[in-house]
């Protein structure tokens, strides 16, 4: 789950890295509020789940609340990336004598925490590795020890920074550390950290990404005001967020993994490597798939059942592609029955209408009786996923 | 021969009584598995398809000596399962259990290193050398795991459960058995990947040619391939990379939590490029994929 | 009666034993519902979940008066 800046900032505070002084406006007026209290040049940064912000005009420096006020108006007008701003963060114009660069991820191929340092603060820190890779010094961590004092040093070091001040930045990146820990980051970043004109480190941005497994151990982000939800990278459609809704009807199977394409063959497809695997035959054989729907886990007879009339009823479709792996525990036999209901509760004569299913392992026999009996036609595990997909093509081709 | 389990491979299930492994415990014990024990902690005492239940994976290996142990208990409780696995010298643990947090996977990775255990998953099927040993839920009921594996010379090791299976049964299909089969598990950060595997299958003399079923996001083809490289692998090893449109969608996950593509890594396309300097051969198709497996055992 | 399976209780039987609701308690997919419908019926099948019966026979063996037929229609 990504944080806004505004939450991750709420951490921050709490765990004693400092942030600059600022608050949270919802309105130009409240805006104007803030600056007019804070009694300082101050920064207006639009809250969005997006990276780039910046470039999009996304943050702004007003010199007077009157100017606050007209440079909001114009924040909160923009649409960065698909996302509206409907929030703003007011801070304190910070004056940098320098911008670094502190982060803390895992590596997955080591498969350990790594922290990431570089005096280069400021820009996208792909866009360092890719132009600076020699300004870029990462460290592994070892995660039962917890990064040390002689760790956050080196890391310091590798800002470029000297005595007093590489102490403090030091131990900024333990305590940056402890927050990856303490609330299962995916991703904590500093970026930039500000070294002011006076010798002060403060978080001029603040980058948490807390991992969507580990949220039911986080009773306490509630009490920070952090709402747990789903990040999305674009916005669902309605055909997707019915498909949500029928995964919720009960708790056995995925079978809400839904999403929409603009094809013509309706697809409902087995789960994990398996649906990758049949989406690309697809694709491979010319075909064009009206959505990407997996079934996994067992799903009930209900859910397929509802998941096959929501495909069916999507406009342009023109037949219904049912391809699974050899199963090791969905069965054959559930998922034929729910298919064959849907046809029946739409009024669709199923030996009638253009669709092909193949699937093997539990229950298989009894899966082709079903699938017999209701003249529809099959596959079993002599058919490769790839004759699957192409057979499927040619039928609605025709 | 075979890799990592066998004829004298002693599992113990940790969590037996839960719905799916006492399932899975009684299709390990059709396909003649060493199924010698389960722990459920406070469920001591009890039998789950004549298996005796412990309170304590220790009692387990003093009394009957296990080797291998399958996790699969909810989420919260896996990092201390597995734990206790390692603590009890287990040499082998396989993570039925997905969903586990990172930091818990990465505590556990570290400390089975520490006592050299080996560690497949989490998120895993299991693992079977057929006509041997299964630990996990791999191949499913024993008629359906006889009709979709074999005894024969292919090793494979897969991020998806579900294709590990298709895959045997194609081979199997096409009358090519498995020496040893693989579900490394679809999380991001799991134990052994190919890296750590082809070493194994390399001085296994019963596998003669390598499949590997990969998947976009992470590093493990990567880092498979430098291995190779590296290390002038000897036996030919045939990739089939499912998810290929992935690339085209970043930020969006399909199929597993790891099956992710991001500002531009773990594309597919990249993973592809890396095999083919690696020598590896990269099927297009799944029937594409057999006729390779077939030309490298003529 | 669903499209692929059939459920039907003996209610003749079912009555000889009072408060009974076994295989409510076992049924892993809710097939059977714990109802008061007059005086000699106290469990019903629920219409919309037939089609779920996974053939587990739990309720059968279950029953003590052998009460439940189950038929696949296919
Ligand atoms: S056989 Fe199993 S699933 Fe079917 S009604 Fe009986 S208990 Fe329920
Ligand atoms: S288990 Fe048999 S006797 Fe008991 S309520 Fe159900 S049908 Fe009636």
């Amino acid at each position: 789950m990504k944080l806004y800046e505004y939450e991750s900032k709420t951490i921050f505070k709490k765990e004693g890295i400092l942030i600059p002084d600022g608050y949270l406006a919802s309105s130009p007026e409240e805006v104007e509020k803030i600056a007019n209290n804070l009694k300082k040049e101050v920064a207006i940064k639009a809250q969005i789940l997006a990276t780039g912000r910046g470039k999009a005009g996304g943050i702004l420096f007003a010199k007077n609340p009157k100017e606050a006020k007209q440079l909001a108006n114009k924040i909160f007008s923009l649409k960065i990336k698909g996302f509206e701003v409907e929030k703003v963060l007011v801070e304190e114009r910070l004056y940098p004598s320098s911008e670094l660069f502190l982060g803390i991820t895992y590596d997955l191929s080591q498969k350990k925490p790594v922290a990431i340092s570089s005096s280069l603060g400021g820009i996208d820190i792909n866009e360092i590795s890719r132009k600076y890779p020699e300004k870029i010094f990462t460290l592994p961590i070892n995660m039962a020890w917890g990064m040390q004092n002689y760790q956050g040093k080196l890391l310091a070091k590798n800002m470029g920074l000297k005595s007093k001040i590489m102490f403090k930045a030091a131990n900024i990146a333990v305590k940056l550390f402890n927050i990856f820990s303490k609330y299962d980051c995916d991703l904590a970043e500093i970026n930039p950290l500000i070294l002011t004109q006076d010798g002060e480190l403060i978080a001029a941005d603040a980058h948490l990404e807390l991992e969507q497994e580990a949220l039911y151990r986080h009773k306490e982000l509630e009490q920070l005001n952090i709402p747990i939800r789903k990040d999305s990278p674009r916005i669902p459609t309605e055909f997707e967020i019915e498909a949500e809704k029928i995964d919720k009807i009960d708790h056995r199977g995925v079978a809400g993994r839904v999403v929409e394409f603009d094809g013509d063959l309706g697809l409902l497809i087995g789960g994990g490597g398996a649906s990758l695997t049949i989406f690309d035959a697809v694709r491979y054989h010319g075909g064009k798939a009206a959505n990407y729907c997996e079934i996994g886990g067992n799903p009930t007879v209900k859910k397929v059942k509802e998941l096959t009339k929501l495909i069916l009823k999507k406009p342009g479709i023109k037949g219904l592609a049912v391809i699974t792996n050899v199963l090791n525990n969905t069965r054959v036999d559930l998922v034929a029955r729910g298919v064959i209901l849907a046809m029946v509760e739409l009024d669709i004569n199923p030996s009638e209408y253009p669709v092909l299913f193949r699937s093997a392992g539990a229950y298989e026999e009894d899966g082709y009786k079903i699938l017999r009996k209701y003249g529809i036609k099959y596959l079993n595990r002599d058919y490769s996923i790839d004759q699957a997909a192409k057979t499927a093509v040619e039928m609605i081709s025709k | 021969m075979s890799i990592l389990i066998d004829e004298k491979t002693k599992v113990l299930v940790q969590g037996i009584t839960g719905r799916e492994a006492s399932l899975f415990t009684k299709y390990m014990i059709d396909y003649d598995t060493n199924v010698i024990g389960g722990v459920t902690p406070g469920k001591g005492g009890q039998t789950v398809h004549r298996v005796p239940v412990f309170d304590c994976v220790s009692d387990v290996v003093k009394n009957f000596g296990a080797n291998t142990s399958i996790v699969s208990v909810p989420p919260r409780f896996a990092k201390d399962a597995a734990l206790e696995a390692v603590d009890a010298n287990i040499k082998l643990i396989v993570i039925f259990t997905e969903r586990i947090p990172k930091k818990d996977v990465v505590l556990i990775l570290d400390f089975a290193e520490q006592k050299n255990t080996k560690v497949i998953g989490p998120n895993s099927l299991g693992i079977i050398s057929p006509g041997k040993c299964k630990v996990g839920a791999i191949g499913g009921p024993q008629n359906e795991t006889k009709k979709s594996y074999m005894i024969g010379p292919v090793g494979i090791a897969s991020t998806s459960g579900g294709m590990t299976t298709e895959i045997a049964s194609l081979l199997t299909n096409n009358q090519i058995g498995q020496s040893t089969c693989i579900s490394v598990g679809g999380d991001p950060i799991v134990g052994m990947t190919f890296r750590e595997l082809l070493p194994l299958f390399e001085k296994d003399i019963q596998t003669k040619t390598i499949v590997l079923f990969c998947e976009p996001g992470g590093t493990q083809e990567e880092d498979a391939a430098r291995y190779i490289i590296e290390h002038s692998y000897s036996k030919p090893v045939i990739a089939f990379i499912g998810g290929r449109f992935v690339d085209e969608m970043p930020g969006m996950r399909f199929g597993h939590a790891g099956v992710i593509v991001q500002k531009g890594k773990g594309t597919a396309k990249g993973k592809v490029e890396a095999f083919k300097k690696a020598g590896v051969l990269v099927a297009d198709t799944l029937t594409q994929l057999v006729d390779y497996v077939k030309d490298s055992l003529r | 009666m669903g499209m692929f399976v059939q459920i039907e209780i003996d209610y003749n039987k079912c009555k000889n034993v009072k408060n009974c609701k076994i295989c409510e308690d076992v049924c892993p997919v809710e097939i059977f519902k714990f109802e008061k419908l007059d005086n000699n019926r106290k469990i019903s099948v629920v219409e919309e979940n037939i089609d779920e019966c996974i053939f587990c026979n739990l309720c059968l063996e279950k029953c003590p008066q052998g009460a439940i037929t189950i038929k696949k229609l296919y």
